[in-house]
């Protein structure tokens, strides 16, 4: 898991490293645990006071600014498997198309979203369903992805509008790398409650550390 | 005779109308309430099922979703699915309910302000005239269901109210409101039970009455009054209207109380036409019951002149006959009124009240039951759960069955019945069930075995039966079953193997909820061999347990042979109540007439001599059944709240002659009060006395202790069996505006309510039981009597008893009498005493003592008497001293006659009269000190025995303010003496 998500953070940052040279890193102070860790660590999206994060907690770090809109994206998944979402948090672009495979053996999944910034109903597809169920994520804001079959699921997309963003590790350290020179507003979105944010000024060339408290 | 009973039918008649439009309204009021609590129930039950219903509903992905996203426009067709079956079809037909709820007419979804979401397709959720749908919304979100009702399309043909309940939704991740489910439903009908030309209830909402039986020119009518009683803010109330010229009774209540939706109210008129006539007939089925109680009579007084002269032997079989059928007539009645209470409040819908929860119950484990990947423990746990709702459902049935006994409800249908296939079927039963016993099942029954019953409840007897043989057996037993037919009887034997009923249980194994002693080991609640039992009786027949020891078990059932049927009930029809009255007024005939041979037995056990005779004791006394009914406030020493009275008094005598010269006596009161009360009952010593009689030729003697006066002639016959009247002569019992416990206010008011009348004095309180010392005796024509007491003639019981006032103002008061012949006598009374208790010092003005007000009374009295009359003749004049102001007068007297038309039957007639004087009050003001009445009392009376009395009274009384000052009463006294 923790992998694909590297990867993911890697290879965004890659595709932009022609045009951008600044660094900022650091570490986002997350919440504590709501459980204690578990051999096989999955995570999972949890409500508390109708505030909806990750458990364990992890954040997610973006570079708040207009960019340019690349001419394609790359498909992103969301998976599902022993009923629950994989990725259980998604940051995208606004634009992203995102599928959602059905990786169990013999259920079928519902996967649907009532939230303002996606409302979608993808009906309910088997295992091996083709083409995989996808939807194209046009408006920035939180998605909460649910089944209609299995009403523990809960899954986040998180749309943002820039292409500058990263999760963080468990510990709550980040990198965004190949940032364009100039001055913006970092931000952290830490649940569906919380974002917090810090002005930062970048430069060429430069490594900006930067820690949320 | 005949007049006695014209008299007590006149009487009944006069109670059975006064009360019966205050108890008939009372009947309808409660029988109304009855039906809304019932309603309150059905529609908990219902709230309950779909509050179930909500908190299941919220969790459903979408509609979680819908609420917890910022989605509600989505609730709506997110719902859709979930509440399909709550939703009329009205396309494919339904059964009636779901689970205990009853199909919705429409469904809305409030949003976090209270505001109807409007549904995007409103023809799926129940469509709704706008101004109908804005009904439905709330000021805020409510936190608990609130009841409500919607009138739709008013003033036209289809003018329907709906019941709408709404619930609250909460978030189940914060915990908040944040939506409502209104529901809408027909409503329950309150008074569907009742004939349509009965009860017409509606529904009175938003000022507007529902009430569709009743004509517009009605509902204008009911429309103005409900009006008017609201405003006077009433949340329940009945009222008397007029419709059409017709008298009506109206009832409302608020259907919705505490509820955040308009106030409702239920309505209810009941036509008083029909009742008025029912009462009409009452009157004629009790004038009925007269003229039967009168032929009674004349067959009673005839036997009892003939019992006179028959010989002792006779009169003891008669007596144990008439113990006998008093037994029987007092069983039946009693069981009639068991019967009648019972089957009062039973209703119709125990049966649905008690069942629908069960049946939530079990649809609920049903679906627990479904659920998939359910551990096999908690299935199993689940599983037992759901046979226990069975089980639950079959005590339900039984109880119901035995309480529609109880009620005297369940009819048996009697026809032939065939035993044989019934014991057959239950054995095929058996042997299709999982037998881990093994039994030994044995039926010698013969081909047709007939009785007499109804086959449903003949098979319950035998069901029970035969279930027990097995229930209880041991492993490797028998059961047998045979039958036998004797003297016209069919008897059916149930034998089973298995331990014995221990002999401690065995007499209690037919009660309600009793068990064998293993009983907890095996099924059952204890209810099976009661209603089998019950069930047997009401067949004409009986159950029984023929043996129980070491291994066998046999119970035995009797039935009748089909031709043999019994006997038809009592014909329950509006003579029930005529028949009921009959049975009473013969019950306290009965003793009356059967009363002479006991009462002499009783007399003679209650005699006691010894030391030769010169000691003899005799205990005696009376029991007095009074009852009184009075219009307007109790009169005279009468002391109630209420219209009507009713006052037993037991006195006992004891009288004690010790030797030729020293007799001691005294009476002991069991009642509700020296006077008529309804307070609780008392135990008192009214009176007590030693008199000495030196000479026997009665010339002197004396007596001490606390005893009747001396003054006047009533005293000396004022005990129940002597006196004509049930009541005392006015100048006994008229209170005045004196007032033992505080000196004369300056203008002699009025006496305050009628609840302090014992706080005042009369010129003579009763027979004036005050303690002293006497002296009396007879001298040639002439006889004397002087008394010193302690407390005046117009004191009050509560200063009679030494212990409660000393001597230090004592009385004096004498008569002298003179007879001249023996037809007439006279007499001179006269009486002087301070009136004043100890506490009234205090209020007296200054420099004055107690011994300063005196009482001052002048009494004459004639009596006469001749052939069969007797007259009387008191007059009074008495005095309360105030010094410093004018002294209070009066002028009290009474004429009575008493006329006896055969040696048992009298009747009295008495009139009575009392004046005040004026006094001059510190303003130099002169008025009257009390209001000058009159009153007429007539009586009759019966002695059936020289052990019973029965007498009947009624006054009429009227003071100097005019006609609004007219009361009225009746009096009855059955008097027992001994």
């Amino acid at each position: 898991m923790r992998l694909v998500l590297l990867f993911a953070v890697a290879f965004g940052g890659m595709a932009k490293l022609a045009f951008a040279q600044a660094t900022v890193e650091g570490r986002v102070e997350l919440p504590k645990s709501k459980s204690a860790p578990v051999m096989t660590k999955r995570y999972e999206i949890v409500t508390s006071g109708g505030v909806l994060a990750t458990n364990p907690p992890l954040a997610v770090v973006y570079l708040e600014g207009s960019f340019p809109k690349p001419a394609n994206l790359p498909t992103k998944q969301v998976a599902q498997k022993d009923l629950a979402f994989l990725p259980a948090l998604l940051p995208i672009q606004v634009g992203t198309k995102v599928e959602f495979p059905n990786l169990e053996k013999d259920t079928y999944h519902n996967i649907f979203s009532y939230s303002p910034a996606k409302r979608f109903d993808l009906g309910r597809y088997r295992a091996d369903e083709k083409p995989v169920p996808s939807q194209i994520f046009d408006v920035a804001g939180l998605v909460t992805l649910r089944c209609d079959i299995h009403e523990h699921m809960r899954g986040l997309i998180l749309v943002l509008a820039t292409p500058h963003f990263a999760v963080t590790d468990e510990a709550g350290h980040f990198k965004l790398t190949g940032l364009p020179a100039g001055h913006y507003d970092l931000k952290a979105w830490v649940d569906s409650r919380t974002t917090r944010e810090h002005p930062v000024d970048l430069k060429s060339g430069s490594t900006v550390h930067v820690d949320f408290p | 005779m005949m007049l006695v009973v014209a008299g007590l039918t006149a009487a009944g008649l006069y109670f059975a109308q006064r009360n019966a439009t205050g108890a008939l309204q009372q009947n309808l009021q409660r029988d109304f309430q009855a039906d809304l609590d019932g309603l309150h129930k059905v529609e908990e039950l219902r709230y309950a099922a779909l509050a179930e219903r909500c908190r299941t509903l919220v969790v459903k992905p979408r509609i979680h979703a819908a609420l917890e996203d910022n989605a509600l426009d989505l609730l709506y067709p997110s719902a859709k699915d979930e509440l399909r079956d709550i939703m009329q079809d009205e396309a494919r037909p339904q059964p009636d309910q779901i689970a205990g709820i009853p199909h919705a007419r429409f469904y809305r979804f409030l949003d976090r302000t209270g505001a109807v979401l409007p549904p995007p397709n409103p023809g799926e959720v129940g469509a709704l005239r706008p101004d109908e749908e804005a009904q439905l919304a709330l000021k805020a979100l409510p936190q608990t269901g609130q009841i409500g009702y919607l009138l739709r399309n008013a003033g036209t043909a289809e003018e329907t109210i709906d019941e709408i309940i709404a619930l609250p939704i909460g978030s189940t991740e914060t915990g908040e409101l944040i939506a409502a489910l209104v529901i809408g439903f027909k409503p329950l009908e309150v008074a569907q039970k009742r004939g349509p030309e009965e009860m017409k209830s509606g529904i009175w909402i938003n000022g507007w009455l529902h009430l569709p039986a009743l004509p517009e020119s009605a509902r204008a009518t009911i429309d103005r009054e409900m009006t008017r009683l609201l405003a006077a803010n009433q949340a329940e109330h009945s009222s008397p209207v007029e419709i059409g010229g017709d008298p009506y009774l109206l009832f409302f209540k608020r259907l919705n109380p505490d509820s955040a939706f308009p106030p409702v109210y239920e309505v209810c008129v009941y036509p008083l036409k029909s009742a008025l006539a029912r009462q009409h007939r009452l009157r004629w089925q009790i004038l009925g019951a007269g003229g039967i109680l009168m032929l009674i009579g004349f067959v009673a007084s005839h036997l009892i002149a003939k019992r006179l002269s028959a010989p002792v032997a006779k009169l003891a079989i008669d007596s144990e006959e008439n113990r006998a059928r008093r037994k029987r007539v007092e069983a039946a009645l009693a069981s009639k009124q068991e019967e009648l209470q019972r089957s009062s409040r039973f209703s119709a819908d125990a049966s649905h009240q008690l069942k629908t929860p069960v049946t939530v119950l079990r649809a609920g484990i049903e679906e627990l039951l479904r659920r998939e990947n359910l551990e096999p423990a908690l299935y199993d746990e689940l599983s037992a759960l759901h046979h226990q709702t069975y089980r639950l459902t079959g005590v339900i049935d039984d109880l119901l069955l035995l309480s529609r006994m109880d009620a005297g409800r369940l009819k048996i249908e009697f026809g032939a019945v065939d035993l044989t296939p019934l014991v057959e079927e239950w054995l095929d039963d058996l042997n299709a069930l999982p037998d881990p016993l093994g039994l030994d099942v044995k039926a010698h029954l013969p081909a047709p075995l007939l009785i007499s019953g109804e086959r449903r409840y003949a098979s319950l007897i035998l069901q029970n039966l035969l279930e027990n043989a097995r229930k209880y057996n041991r492993p490797g037993g028998r059961i047998h079953v045979s039958a036998r037919e004797e003297e016209g009887s069919v008897y059916l034997t149930v034998g089973n193997s298995g331990p014995p009923i221990p002999a401690e249980i065995q007499p209690h194994i037919f009660e309600r909820f009793s068990r064998g002693a293993n009983g907890e080991k095996i099924a059952g609640h204890g209810l099976g061999l009661n209603l089998a039992r019950e069930l047997a009786r009401l067949h004409g027949g009986e159950l029984l347990l023929v043996s129980s020891q070491e291994d066998w078990t046999e119970f035995e059932v009797r039935f009748r042979p089909p031709e043999q049927t019994p006997a038809p009930a009592l014909q329950r029809t509006g003579l029930k109540s005529t028949a009921s009255a009959v049975a009473f007024i013969m019950l306290c005939l009965l003793p009356a007439a059967r009363g002479q041979d006991f009462l002499d037995r009783v007399d003679e056990a209650l005699t006691f001599s010894g030391f030769n005779n010169i000691v003899r004791t005799r205990v005696s006394g009376t029991l007095d059944l009074e009852g009184y009914a009075f219009s307007g406030p109790a009169p005279g020493l009468i002391l109630t709240t209420s219209d009507a009275l009713f006052n037993p008094r037991l006195s006992l005598f004891v009288d004690a002659q010790l030797g030729p010269n020293v007799y001691a006596f005294t009476q002991t009161r069991i009642d509700r009060g020296f006077d008529p009360t309804d307070h609780g009952a008392q135990i008192r010593l009214d009176e007590y006395a030693v008199r000495i009689t030196p000479w026997e030729d009665g010339r002197f003697s004396l007596q001490a202790g606390q005893f009747a006066t001396v003054v006047g002639t009533w005293v000396g016959r004022h005990l129940s069996w002597d006196n004509p009247f049930v009541n005392a002569p006015l100048p006994y019992e008229n209170v005045t505006a004196i007032e033992d416990k505080s000196a004369p206010s300056y203008l002699f008011l009025e006496i305050g309510t009628p609840s302090e009348k014992y706080e005042y004095n009369p010129v003579i309180w009763g027979p004036s039981y005050a303690t002293g010392v006497s002296v009396a005796g007879r001298i040639g024509r002439f006889d004397y009597a002087a008394e010193i007491k302690n407390a005046s003639l117009s004191s009050r019981p509560e200063s009679w008893p030494v212990t409660r006032m000393d001597f230090d103002h004592p009385t004096v008061s004498g008569r002298l009498g003179f007879r001249p012949n023996e037809m007439w006598t006279f007499g001179f009374s006269a009486s002087d005493g301070a009136y004043f208790r100890p506490e009234a010092m205090g209020t007296l003005p200054f420099g004055r003592g107690i011994g300063d007000y005196h009482e001052r009374v002048l009494g004459q009295d004639i009596s006469f008497a001749w052939h069969h009359w007797q007259l009387w003749a008191e007059f009074f004049e008495a005095r309360f001293e105030v010094p410093g102001f004018s002294d209070a007068d009066t002028f009290a007297y009474y004429l009575e006659a008493k006329y006896k038309f055969t040696p048992q039957f009298f009747g009295a007639i008495r009139w009575n009269q009392q004046f005040f004087g004026d006094v001059t009050n510190v303003y130099g003001d002169s008025a009257s000190w009390g209001r000058d009445l009159w009153r007429a009392d007539i009586a009759a009376g019966y002695r059936f025995t020289a052990h019973t009395q029965l007498k009947l009274q009624y006054s009429f009384q009227r003071d100097s303010y005019g006609l609004r000052d007219v009361a009225h009463m009746i009096a009855a006294q059955f008097t027992v003496r001994f």
